[in-house]
C-alpha cells in the first residue's frame, strides 16, 4: 500500500521512468554529435521537472519559459565549450 | 486540502446561519454525520461543490439551478440570498472561501442571482480572476468527482467506464488528470510549438541572406499553412468539446426518457389515429347528411313501404285473378266444343256416345262455370296500384337505405375505436404527467442536432488532422533540405532538433506512463478490493484501457457476472486507488456509502473508508448504519461525529453536535 506522503514519487517515479527508457533511442535520432551531446539525461530531467511542476498550472507561459532557458543555457555552454578549444 | 469549517446561510434546509466545525485531531480523521432521509445530507456535498466551483451537478452531470437551493422559509420570508463559506488548510496556507449569491426580487431564474466569490489566503484577499485557477491547483474540478462522491453512484463508476461513449472519455480523462497525465501531455504541446518556433527562426535567419531562395519560400509558405491549420483546429477543438459535454448530457437525459420516449412515441401514433378516426368520423357525417339531403324520403319510406307492398300484393291478386278466369275459360270453352263435336279437342279422337260420359263432361262443366261464377267479376282497374308502384318504387329502393344504414354503422365503430385509443392516451398521459412532453421532445431534437454537429466536427477536426500530417511532414522534408543550405546556423539547427527529440521524447513516453498508471491503479485497486471483498476465490482486479476493472479469481478468469454489490466494490477499489495514486490529497466525502452492501461488506467498507486520508467525511443514515453495532468498529478512527435533524418544520434541518436518536444524545 502507498501511503499518502509517497504518493507523488510514486507517480513521478513512473513517469520519468517512462521518458528515461526512450531517451537512448531519441539520442541516436538526432543529426550530429554535437546535437547528441545536448539531449542529456539531465537535459530532460529538468524539462520533466517543469513539465511536473506546472501540470496543475493554466499559465503555460511559465513551462515554456522555463524550458527555453534550460535549452538556451546548455546550448550557450557548449557554445562556449566549442569556441574556447578553438 | 483539509476542511476545517464550513458555514451555510439559506442553502437547502439550512435556514439562517450554521457553523459546522469539521476538524478533526491526528489520527482519528473520520467525520461521522447521522442524518435520515431528506434531511440534507446530499445538500451538504452540494455545498463544498458549490462553493469550491460555483455549481451542483445532479447525478446525470447536469447542473442544479442555484436559485432553487435556496432555503424556501428565507425566500417567504423576502431574504433572497445564500452563502457557503469554507475554511481549509492546504500545503501549510489557510484558505478562507466564501461563495455568495444574492436577488433584488423572488429569483425565478439563475438568471436573477448576483453571485460572488471571495478567496483569503492566510489572511490576504486574492483577486477574483485568479480564484479559479488558485482552486483548480488545489482540488481541480475535474477530479473532484473522486473525493465527493455519492454511494449511489458508484456502480455507474463501473457502467461509465465499460460503456465506451464520450461519457466514458470524460471518465477516463478525469481519471488521467486524477493520476498526473497531463503533465506529459501538456509539455510535449509545449514543445512542438518550441520546436515550431525555432525552426522559424532558423528559415527567417537565412531568409535574411538568401532572399529569392525558392526553397526557403516553400518552407515559410508551408509553415503558414501549417500555422493555419492549427488555428483552425484550435478553433474547432473547444467547440468540439464543448459539443461532446452537451452529447454526453443529452445522453444521459435520453436514458432518463427512454421509457417515456416509448409512451410518447405510442402517444404519438395514438393521438393521429384518433385525428384519423375524427376526420374519418367527420367524412362519415358529411356523407350521410348527403345520402339524407338527395333522398329525403327516407323518413317516410317505411310508411310508403307499406303502401308500395299493399299495392303491389293487389296488382299481383289481379294478375292470379285474370289468370285463373283465362284459364276456367279456356277448359269450359273446350268442354263446350267435345260436347259439341264428340271429339277430344286434344287429340282428336272420337269421344264414348254412352249417356254416362256425357253427363260426367256436363257435370264437370256446370262445375267450372259454377268456380267461374264464384271467381267474380275482374277487379275494376289495377292503373291506380301500378301508378302508386311506378311512383313508390325510388321511394322504397332499399339502396340509399342501405347506404345509409352502413354509413351509420361505420361512424359507430370509428367512434368506439377512438375511445378506445383516446382512454389508452389517458393511460399514457397519465404516466407522463409528471414529465414535460415538450421538454422530452426538445431533448431529442437537441440530441439529434447535436449528434449532427458532433459527426460534422469531428469530420473537420479528421480532415483537417489529416492535411496537418501531410504539412507536417511536407516541412518536415523542407527543413531538412534547409538544414543543409550554406549558412544555416548549425546551433539553430541544433536547437530546433532538441525541441523536436524532447516532444518526440514526451510523445512516446506519454504512453508508457499511461501503461505503468493503470499498472499502479490495477495493483492499488486489487489490494483494495481483496481488502473489501468477502469472496475467497477472488484473487483481484485487472484493468482495461478505459480504466474498467474486471475481477478475477485464484485460477486467472475474469468474473463476467457480477451483483450490484459486487459492482459497488470494484468501483469503491476503483476509487480508492485513483485517491492512493492521486497527486492531490483533498477530504473524501461519501453519501450514503453502503447503499447496496450487505453487513459483511459494510463492516470490511466501513473500516477501509476510516483509512482513505486525512479527512473523511461520511453521510450514512441509520438503514445503512447501525450505530449500536458499527461505530465499535471504527470507534478509534471517528474524530467528529453530528447528526443532521429537522428543525420544526420540513423545509429546515439544523446540524447538531453527537449522535442523537429520538433525542437522546451520545
Amino acid at each position: 500500500m502507498v501511503s499518502p506522503d509517497s504518493r507523488e514519487p510514486r507517480t513521478k517515479q513512473h513517469a520519468i521512468e517512462a521518458l528515461m527508457t526512450l531517451v537512448p533511442e531519441i539520442r541516436t535520432q538526432l543529426p550530429d554529435d554535437k546535437a547528441q551531446a545536448l539531449f542529456t539525461d539531465r537535459l530532460v530531467r529538468a524539462v520533466f521537472a517543469e513539465a511536473w511542476k506546472s501540470q496543475f498550472d493554466d499559465n503555460r507561459g511559465q513551462f515554456r519559459r522555463e524550458v527555453k532557458r534550460i535549452v538556451d543555457e546548455i546550448i550557450a555552454n557548449e557554445r562556449l565549450g566549442e569556441d574556447e578549444s578553438k | 486540502m483539509k476542511i476545517s469549517s464550513l458555514r451555510l446561510q439559506n442553502f437547502g434546509p439550512y435556514y439562517g446561519t450554521h457553523e459546522v466545525d469539521l476538524s478533526t485531531p491526528d489520527g482519528a480523521p473520520l467525520i461521522l454525520v447521522h442524518a435520515d432521509n431528506m434531511r440534507g445530507k446530499t445538500t451538504l456535498i452540494n455545498a463544498l461543490r458549490w462553493c469550491l466551483y460555483g455549481h451542483v451537478r445532479n447525478r446525470t452531470g447536469q447542473d442544479k439551478e442555484v436559485y432553487r437551493l435556496l432555503n424556501l422559509d428565507a425566500v417567504d420570508e423576502g431574504t433572497f440570498a445564500l452563502a457557503v463559506t469554507m475554511h481549509f488548510e492546504h500545503e501549510g496556507v489557510k484558505y478562507e472561501l466564501e461563495r455568495r449569491a444574492t436577488a433584488n426580487t423572488r429569483p425565478q431564474s439563475d438568471e436573477d442571482l448576483k453571485t460572488d466569490c471571495r478567496l483569503l489566503k492566510n489572511g490576504a484577499i486574492q483577486p477574483a480572476a485568479d480564484i479559479p485557477e488558485a482552486l483548480g491547483g488545489i482540488l481541480h474540478e475535474d477530479i473532484a468527482r473522486f473525493f465527493f462522491f455519492d454511494g449511489e453512484m458508484l456502480q455507474e463508476y463501473e457502467v461509465l467506464l465499460e460503456r465506451p461513449d464520450t461519457s466514458t472519455d470524460l471518465v477516463r480523462r478525469s481519471i488521467e488528470e486524477i493520476l498526473g497525465l497531463p503533465a506529459l501531455d501538456r509539455a510535449r504541446t509545449d514543445l512542438s510549438d518550441l520546436s515550431e518556433m525555432t525552426q522559424k527562426k532558423l528559415v527567417k535567419a537565412l531568409g535574411k541572406l538568401q532572399k529569392n531562395n525558392k526553397l526557403l519560400k516553400d518552407a515559410e509558405s508551408t509553415a503558414d499553412q501549417l500555422d493555419a491549420a492549427e488555428r483552425d483546429l484550435a478553433d474547432l477543438r473547444p467547440l468540439f468539446e464543448e459539443v461532446t459535454k452537451s452529447l454526453a448530457l443529452l445522453q444521459d437525459r435520453r436514458k432518463e426518457y427512454v421509457a417515456l420516449e416509448k409512451d410518447l412515441a405510442r402517444l404519438d401514433q395514438l393521438e393521429s389515429q384518433v385525428r384519423h378516426e375524427e376526420l374519418r368520423q367527420e367524412a362519415l357525417q358529411k356523407e350521410i347528411a348527403a345520402i339524407l339531403r338527395e333522398s329525403w324520403w327516407l323518413p317516410i319510406s317505411a310508411k310508403a313501404r307499406v303502401i308500395y307492398d299493399a299495392a303491389q300484393a293487389r296488382v299481383l291478386e289481379i294478375s292470379r285473378h285474370d289468370r285463373t278466369v283465362a284459364g276456367l275459360e279456356r277448359e269450359i270453352l273446350s268442354l263446350e266444343e267435345t260436347l259439341r263435336d264428340k271429339r277430344c279437342t286434344t287429340c282428336g279422337q272420337p269421344l264414348p256416345t254412352d249417356s254416362k260420359s256425357a253427363a260426367a263432361t256436363t257435370a264437370k262443366l256446370d262445375a267450372l262455370r259454377q268456380s267461374l261464377v264464384e271467381l267474380g267479376e275482374t277487379p275494376v282497374t289495377a292503373e291506380a296500384d301500378h301508378f302508386t308502384l311506378h311512383s313508390l318504387k325510388a321511394i322504397v329502393d332499399s339502396g340509399p337505405a342501405e347506404r345509409l344504414r352502413e354509413k351509420e354503422r361505420t361512424r359507430l365503430r370509428s367512434r368506439i375505436d377512438a375511445r378506445r385509443l383516446k382512454n389508452e392516451c389517458q393511460d399514457i398521459q397519465e404516466r407522463l404527467r409528471n414529465h414535460d412532453r415538450a421538454e422530452i421532445k426538445r431533448v431529442e431534437q437537441d440530441y439529434v442536432l447535436c449528434i449532427a454537429k458532433y459527426q460534422q466536427l469531428d469530420g473537420d477536426i479528421r480532415r483537417l488532422e489529416s492535411s496537418r500530417e501531410t504539412l507536417k511532414a511536407n516541412l518536415a522534408r523542407l527543413r531538412a533540405q534547409v538544414e543543409q543550405m550554406p549558412g544555416a546556423d548549425a546551433w539553430i539547427s541544433r536547437e530546433a532538433a532538441i525541441y523536436g527529440s524532447l516532444q518526440a521524447l514526451f510523445d512516446g513516453g506519454l504512453e508508457r506512463f499511461r501503461v505503468l498508471l493503470r499498472n499502479q491503479v490495477e495493483e492499488e485497486a486489487s489490494e483494495i478490493f481483496l481488502q473489501l471483498t468477502t469472496e475467497p476465490d477472488y484473487a483481484g482486479l485487472r484493468i482495461n484501457d478505459r480504466y474498467g476493472l474486471t475481477i478475477v479469481d485464484k485460477h486467472g478468469r475474469n468474473i463476467r457476472d457480477r451483483s450490484a454489490g459486487a459492482e459497488e466494490v470494484v468501483a469503491l477499489a476503483l476509487i480508492g486507488a485513483l485517491n492512493r495514486c492521486s497527486l492531490r490529497e483533498a477530504p473524501v466525502v461519501m453519501d450514503t456509502p453502503f447503499g447496496r452492501l450487505d453487513v459483511r461488506h459494510s463492516d470490511r467498507i466501513l473500516k477501509f473508508l476510516a483509512t482513505m486520508g486525512r479527512q473523511v467525511l461520511l453521510l450514512v443514515q441509520s438503514r445503512e448504519f447501525n450505530r449500536e453495532r458499527d461505530f465499535k468498529l471504527i470507534a478509534d478512527k471517528v474524530g467528529r461525529e453530528m447528526t443532521i435533524l429537522r428543525d420544526g418544520r420540513p423545509t429546515r434541518s439544523r446540524i447538531a453536535t453527537g449522535y442523537q436518536n429520538d433525542g437522546v444524545t451520545s
